[in-house]
């Protein structure tokens, strides 16, 4: 039986997987991140707890006592619940990066995989403005992308002060149909609610697609009354940054910045960040978080359609010792001699 | 150069489309070496256009939303039907106002005059199963739905189903069929769909061809 969605990964592919990973990993480690392990299995409340929208993707088990245990769906919240945990005896800021899979019992419509390999960084304990957090880490997008050599990529950020503005000013109704037409790429319907909720006009009108980010940041400053003076200094350190107001962050997991990467003619995104600073609060601890995550097999394929794949992946030259008349030890010592040269060592046949 | 690729629908809707880029400046390059060709080239005539290297792919109808989802088209023209029904995650930007049909239930002539005749558990032909499905279970009402790749009209004439549900233009060929229409589910017309992530990259391609209707 041939399951949906499983993949395995031969030598040549995992290869590629850890040269890429590599690269990324060598980054975060240079900024002081710190690698952190946390189990497959969760508490289903975990996820529940955090982010609802992944409780029907969920792979969910019952153990011997009852208890209902399930597939961490993402890295944040297991880790989010750990670091609360053991908040007492843990200096904050705290840098953490991960190198792990995730699992979801349906992928996304363009992708079946039902084991996602993640690698991602979680910024504990600092306000967006502090330490230049939400600066550090939009510059380690920027920094990963130039580590795998991309070029035509952006990185598309909003805030999610405006939306809840709207909700504010449109109350939950409207401003939820507006959402939702949004997120399911709707924009014809978004444009007719916005002939009557003339406030909507200031995320999504034709007349804004070709707006710099500072226009933008001064019409939404002005429409809705916010103050972006930060999250303008934020989007003018790269022109591969680019303001998307009328994306739609997760709100009940968002609470800052949130953002994507894309690549030209890729067709869905290969990382996604952002602020979420209540997170902590739902395991009992008052502490701000950002982080971001890259989706190794789509960033491994995107790589490999812009040839940028072979720059990455090196291999050191192998060297053939046959089998012969030698002893074991002098075979042995011929190894030792190649690898102290930096070569790799295959015995092999006559 | 930057490449845009535009998914066309081939069949009844190709020519309006040919006709919205036509009069925007760019033509399909439909001479006689590229007839049979399934890529044909943009022919730029519109001077907005000239850092564009435009190639359309003509596939099936139902076909447009999955090359645009996956990023194989950057933009792509087809019914609002076949977005709907294909569920597939894409902007849905223009409606532009032709290829004008509804979605409809079509019964055999006289057999039943309105959804609330249906018998329980009745059986549906349709190239719409999506659609269908949300139809029903939005008025509680349990129906078998069986998917069909053309010639829906022929199902119920075969007792392989009791109604279909299908896009309805002239009613023509459901009445040549001995079918008529019962309810119209919704009205639709062809539209301009685009990928999530090209359209961030093509966000000026997509305001010039706005520009150019509006001159």
């Amino acid at each position: 039986m041939v399951f949906r969605g499983l993949k395995t990964w031969l030598p040549s592919d995992v290869r590629k997987q850890l040269a890429v990973k590599g690269k990324l990993i060598d980054l975060y480690e240079r900024w002081s991140y710190e690698p952190i392990v946390v189990q497959s299995l969760v508490d289903l409340d975990v996820i529940q707890k955090a982010n609802k929208k992944f409780t029907n993707k969920t792979f969910t088990f019952l153990d011997k006592d009852g208890e209902t245990l399930a597939l961490r769906t993402e890295l944040t919240q297991p880790i989010a619940k750990a670091i609360a945990g053991r908040a007492q005896e843990l200096e904050f800021p705290l840098k953490l990066y991960y190198n792990a899979s995730v699992y979801r019992y349906k992928g996304s419509s363009t992708d079946e995989s039902r084991e996602i390999q993640q690698v991602g960084i979680e910024y504990i304990g600092a306000k967006a403005t502090e330490n230049y957090s939400d600066f550090e880490v939009i510059q380690l997008l920027l920094d990963s992308a130039n580590e795998l050599n991309l070029e035509d990529f952006q990185i598309s950020i909003t805030e999610t002060k405006i939306w809840n503005k709207l909700y504010e000013a449109l109350g939950k109704e409207i401003a939820d149909k507006a959402y939702n037409y949004l997120l399911n790429g709707d924009f014809l319907s978004f444009e007719k609610l916005s002939d009557e909720y003339k406030i909507l006009k200031s995320i999504y009108s034709p007349d804004l697609l070709m707006k710099s980010n500072s226009e933008l940041v001064e019409i939404l400053e002005k429409e809705l009354g916010i103050d972006l003076a930060d999250f303008k200094n934020l989007v003018s350190i790269s022109d591969k940054i680019k303001f998307i107001p009328y994306e739609c962050p997760d709100l009940e997991l968002y609470t800052g910045i949130h953002f994507k990467v894309l690549i030209k003619d890729e067709g869905n995104h290969i990382a996604m960040g952002g602020r979420y600073d209540k997170l902590y609060e739902s395991f009992g601890e008052d502490l701000p978080a950002i982080g971001f995550a890259f989706y190794v097999p789509r960033l491994i394929s995107a790589l490999a359609n812009l040839n940028l794949l072979d720059q990455i992946t090196e291999s050191s030259q192998k060297v053939e010792l046959k089998d012969s008349s030698k002893s074991w030890a002098e075979i042995y010592e011929e190894a030792k001699g190649q690898f102290k040269e930096g070569k790799k060592v295959l015995i092999c046949k006559k | 150069m930057q490449k845009v690729k535009i998914a066309l629908s081939k069949g009844g809707l190709l020519g309006g489309a040919v006709d919205f880029f036509k009069a925007r400046g760019i033509e399909l390059d439909d001479n006689e070496a590229n007839k049979r060709k399934l890529i044909k080239k943009g022919i730029v005539t519109n001077p907005e256009f000239k850092d564009y290297d435009v190639e359309f792919l003509l596939v099936r109808g139902h076909d447009v939303p999955v090359y645009v989802e996956h990023g194989a088209a950057d933009f792509g023209i087809v019914g609002l039907d076949v977005v709907l029904d294909s569920q597939a995650k894409v902007h849905t930007l223009l409606d532009l106002d032709y290829g004008h049909c509804d979605l409809c239930v079509c019964s055999i002539q006289g057999n039943y005059k309105s959804i609330a005749e249906l018998p329980s558990y009745a059986r549906i032909a349709t190239t719409f199963p999506n659609l269908s499905k949300e139809f029903f279970t939005k008025r509680g009402l349990e129906v078998e739905i069986i998917k069909l790749y053309g010639s829906v009209e022929l199902a119920p004439l075969t007792d392989l189903t009791d109604i279909i549900i299908d896009l309805v233009a002239t009613g023509k060929t459901l009445k040549e069929n001995g079918l008529e229409p019962i309810h119209t589910i919704m009205h639709c017309t062809s539209h301009l769909i685009a990928n999530p992530s090209s359209f961030e990259f093509n966000k000026e391609f997509f305001a010039k061809l706005q520009q150019a209707a509006l001159v």
